[in-house]
């Protein structure tokens, strides 16, 4: 029993430790929320990667194959 | 900001491919398993029905989300770290060790029966070893590029990828090892560890990450809270290993281990229903069935890991678990739990992961319908299994037959075998659309789908810090650190401590050294392991009344102490096992195993003709050995009855004294019984249809349908089932012989029928006999009567009730007959003198007695009886 009175307090402690770091330390707190927008970041990188490429197999696909829409049918 | 990484096209098709390929392979195991439920004889030339379990379950968890789970980190991981994976010729190797080393092999050897009784760990050992190197190679393929940046700006997903990774090393030896050198419940600690961290540290984090990567990634705006998500994070990784136990909740484990259990799991649920909140406002904007493929499966993901994980805390309580454990609630929480939570996660990842694949056949229609199917068929299936398992409780908890609450089954396990149709076309479906439609069509669905959301709120980025300060990067040390030394409390804390405890347990209560199994009873022992016989019969009689009075009394930790691995099991599909030794026949044990039904008609337990040449009565050593091992179980405590003295050093619970002090070592209804013994009385009821139902049901198999003794197994029985038109009985042994059964035949007690059934019954059994007194001249009675008092009384006794000198110590001991209750035809018995009883002590006297004198002696038994109307109850 002791055993289950420690892990009820050692959660309760680790969520109150997370929430004063939180509530108390707003720079820590910025620092906490940045991983999300690095890879919101990431994946717009990502996305106007695959556009460009997209584009420019399309622009080949129509040259070498003059009056068809290429392959990709998005 | 990190550069973009080149993703390996070709790898995260192959894991795909791969998943889905034996995704499809591991329904059709647990199709055919479902089915099997309903008609036990359904692909019956298919390895058994314990067999294709395991390759079903192993084949979900390895197969197919361990497969798709690759897919997506070859997808995302160098998205997420920026960086690309170690080595693309190392992903070439751990593919072909997934899926050539692990998942064909562990299938082909577990088909062909090597394989461990431990949930969740079926492949054998030589598999897990496989297992091992690939999970090294795993870590060493994706870890090293997050590490490269450093921890500090390691987005959710990554720790969840990187607690995966590193967790599943450490946790997969405690179920898959440890339990083959750790005896009995100290074994089950350790099993129970792996069986919820394999959920808990391998599929929820690794489900996890693919939920955190594919909203914001869909939706085109970042979750709602880091901090949430990291909240969420920690404490799954403290709280998932501490839940173990509560698989054993109420068993021989030590009660402050399940305390502990049942806590952590309460607590989880508290954690899950953070995660999830973030999850769901991460979504905002997306509607409430978002129109992007992986985007909607992320979303019902999320709905199904809430439910399941509440279900999971609520079931850990003590009250509902004595209720609800071992049921097919269970089966419908894991099913909700792999099916449901992580397979739409893992679908939502893969979709997603083969969006971006520029080469990728993708139909969105195919994907669309797969979706419905699979959302519905999951939906019936948990919803049906969930009420079917609260039905088995409650039946269970009233002391009902046994066979009843597997015929109240029935209707929920046909509907469960529905389901799994529409599962089945959705995965079907979900294939076709993944390799079907037009090449890179995928690429446009994340743009289209987006136009329909609510655009993103106009905030600005915020300008992100360029170095974080020393004490946060100290931090996130302190919690890699802490991370691992979560596990290490969880393994001494559920694991190492109850072995200890269990130790000084077995050490004071342990009557002595346990007798080592035989060569037969150990080769059986290996036959019940690998059929699977232990995920239907446990092998523990829990701490609850209900199963006190079913059972017996309730199992201790030193009635396994030699089991290793052990087989307490986690379902009841047939009874607990664990006092089977002495209940039942030999031969009804083998005609039992050649085929169930033959002595229990309603039996859904598979047949095992193989270990027979063609009968029961010709049984080969397999037969031999299974029965050899049930016969093992439960010998010790009932040779220690009762319970010694436990060593004056021990201090007893509470729980360790109430199944030292159960009134009843075995309670198992069919066990026969002494005659006399605490016969109920029953009422007078007439002939009905509902005593011949209860006939047909339970006794037509032996004594056949109008109880001429030709059942189908009566010609394997000895002795023989009575050829109940030749007898006729006073209803007060009739009311003995159904509740006590006869001692030491294969007819059994029915101490689990009510009293107005064993009434219905004597009905029936009444019914069938057309038997009557003749008369007979004074002389012919004198003849009988000195041939009765020279052969026939030092086991029938003076005045024939069957209590003659020696009839406490017969040779078998089946009792003599009472011919002051039972009254036999003349041909019967004239039959019976002249060719004896097989299996029983009563010899052929047909070379020492003649015609007359047998008929002479017939008369006179005839004579002897009371009548079956004087007095109806004994």
């Amino acid at each position: 029993m002791i055993v289950s009175q420690l892990i009820l307090a050692a959660t309760l402690l680790l969520g109150l430790g997370f929430t004063a770091v939180y509530l108390f330390r707003p720079a820590w707190r910025q620092r906490i929320e940045q991983p999300k927008y690095l890879l919101q970041q990431q994946l717009q990188q990502l996305q106007q990667l695959q556009q460009l490429q997209h584009s420019a197999k399309s622009k080949t696909s129509r040259q070498n194959n003059p009056g068809v829409g290429g392959s990709h049918e998005s | 900001m990190q550069a973009q990484a080149p993703v390996n096209a070709l790898l995260v098709r192959a894991h795909g491919l791969a998943a889905l390929l034996t995704l499809l392979l591991s329904v059709a195991f647990g199709f055919i398993v479902s089915l099997q439920f309903i008609w036990p004889e359904f692909a019956a030339d298919l390895p058994g029905w314990g067999r294709l379990r395991y390759a079903h379950t192993q084949g979900i968890m390895l197969g197919w989300l361990g497969n798709a789970f690759l897919a997506f980190l070859y997808h995302a991981v160098p998205i997420l770290s920026g960086r690309p994976v170690t080595s693309a010729r190392l992903g070439l190797w751990l593919f072909a060790l997934w899926n050539c080393a692990v998942m064909l092999p562990g299938w082909l050897l577990v088909l062909a029966g090597q394989s461990q009784p431990l949930e969740w760990a079926e492949f054998p050992l030589a598999v897990d070893a496989v297992v091992m190197i690939a999970l090294v190679l795993a870590a060493v393929q994706f870890l090293p590029p997050f590490f490269r940046h450093g921890l500090e700006n390691l987005y959710v997903s990554s720790w969840y990828i990187i607690g995966a990774l590193v967790f599943t090393l450490f946790s997969y030896p405690m179920g898959n090892f440890v339990p083959e050198f750790v005896p009995g419940a100290a074994g089950a600690a350790f099993s129970g560890l792996w069986i919820h961290d394999a959920v808990g540290l391998f599929v929820t984090p690794l489900a996890l990450a693919i939920l955190y990567y594919v909203v914001p990634a869909s939706t085109g705006r970042p979750i709602f809270s880091h901090f949430l998500s990291m909240v969420g994070f920690w404490g799954l990784f403290f709280l998932y290993p501490l839940n173990g136990i509560h698989h054993y909740i109420l068993s021989a484990i030590p009660m402050a281990a399940q305390a502990t259990a049942i806590i952590a799991s309460f607590l989880l649920g508290v954690i899950v229903v953070i995660v999830v909140s973030n999850l769901i406002l991460s979504q905002r904007g997306a509607g409430w069935i978002p129109r992007e493929p992986a985007l909607r499966f992320a979303s019902m993901s999320v709905v199904f890991y809430l439910i399941v994980s509440l279900q999971g805390s609520v079931q850990a309580n003590m009250t509902l678990n004595g209720q609800v454990h071992f049921t097919d609630w269970v089966i419908g929480h894991s099913h909700l739990a792999m099916l449901g939570f992580a397979t739409f996660a893992a679908i939502s990842g893969l979709l997603h992961a083969w969006q971006k694949l520029p080469e990728a056949r993708y139909d969105a229609r195919a994907i669309d319908q797969s979706y419905w199917l699979l959302t519905l068929g999951i939906t019936v299936m948990v919803v049906d299994l969930t009420i079917a398992g609260l039905v088995q409780g409650q039946l269970w908890q009233s002391g009902t037959p046994w066979l009843e609450s597997v015929q109240a089954s029935r209707p929920y396990w046909i509907i469960r075998s529905a389901a799994a149709l529409p599962i089945a076309a959705g995965f079907i479906l979900l294939l076709t659309g993944l390799t079907r439609g037009p090449k890179g069509a995928g690429a446009g669905v994340i743009g289209k789908a987006r136009k329909s959301m609510l655009p993103p709120a106009a905030k600005p980025v915020p300008a992100l810090s360029a170095s974080p300060g020393k004490a946060l990067r100290d931090s996130y040390v302190v919690a890699s650190v802490a991370g691992i030394t979560f596990f290490i409390v969880s393994v001494s804390l559920l694991g190492l401590l109850p072995q200890r405890m269990l130790a000084e347990q077995v050490a004071s209560l342990q009557p002595g050294p346990l007798p080592v199994l035989t060569p037969a009873e150990r080769r059986g022992r290996l036959i019940y392991a690998r059929e699977g016989c232990a995920y239907c019969h446990t092998q523990q009689i829990r701490f609850t009344s209900a199963d006190m009075a079913r059972f017996g009394a309730p199992t201790l930790a030193w009635e396994g102490s030699r089991d290793i691995p052990h087989m307490l099991g986690t379902r009841r599909i047939g009874p607990d096992l664990s006092r089977t030794a002495g209940s039942r026949t030999s031969q009804w044990q083998l005609a039992h195993l050649y085929l169930p039904r033959s002595v229990v008609p309603q039996s859904i337990m598979p047949a095992y003709p193989e270990f027979f040449d063609g009968s029961p009565l010709r049984p080969l050593r397999p037969a031999t050995d299974v029965l050899a091992y049930l016969e093992s179980l439960g010998r010790d405590r009932e040779l220690a009855w009762p319970d010694a003295q436990p060593a004056a050093s021990a201090e007893l619970d509470q729980w360790t004294l109430m199944s030292l002090e159960a009134p009843v070592l075995n309670a198992h209804p069919g066990k026969t019984r002494q005659r006399g013994s605490a016969v109920p009385e029953l009422p007078q009821l007439p002939l009905s249809d509902s005593g011949r139902a209860l006939w047909q049901a339970n006794c037509s198999s032996c004594h056949g349908p109008e109880g001429e003794g030709n059942g189908q197994a009566a010609a394997w029985l000895q002795p023989p089932p009575v050829n109940l038109t030749e007898h006729k009985y006073h209803p007060g042994l009739l009311a003995d012989i159904l509740w006590n059964g006869v001692f030491s035949t294969s007819m059994p007690g029915w101490r689990d029928r009510s009293s107005e059934d064993l009434a219905s019954l004597v009905a029936v059994v009444r019914s069938f006999s057309d038997v009557e007194k003749q008369s007979a001249g004074a002389s012919t009675l004198a003849a009988g009567e000195r041939v009765y008092r020279l052969h026939c009384t030092e086991c029938h006794g003076e005045t024939g009730q069957g209590d003659g000198f020696a009839a406490g110590s017969l040779p078998i001991p089946v009792p003599p007959s009472d011919f002051t209750r039972e009254l036999l035809s003349l041909s019967e018995s004239m039959r019976i003198l002249r060719d004896g009883v097989a299996g029983t002590s009563m010899a052929p006297w047909g070379e020492r007695l003649n015609q007359d004198e047998m008929r002479a002696v017939s008369y006179y038994l005839q004579s002897l009886f009371v009548g079956a109307e004087s007095g109806y109850l004994q």
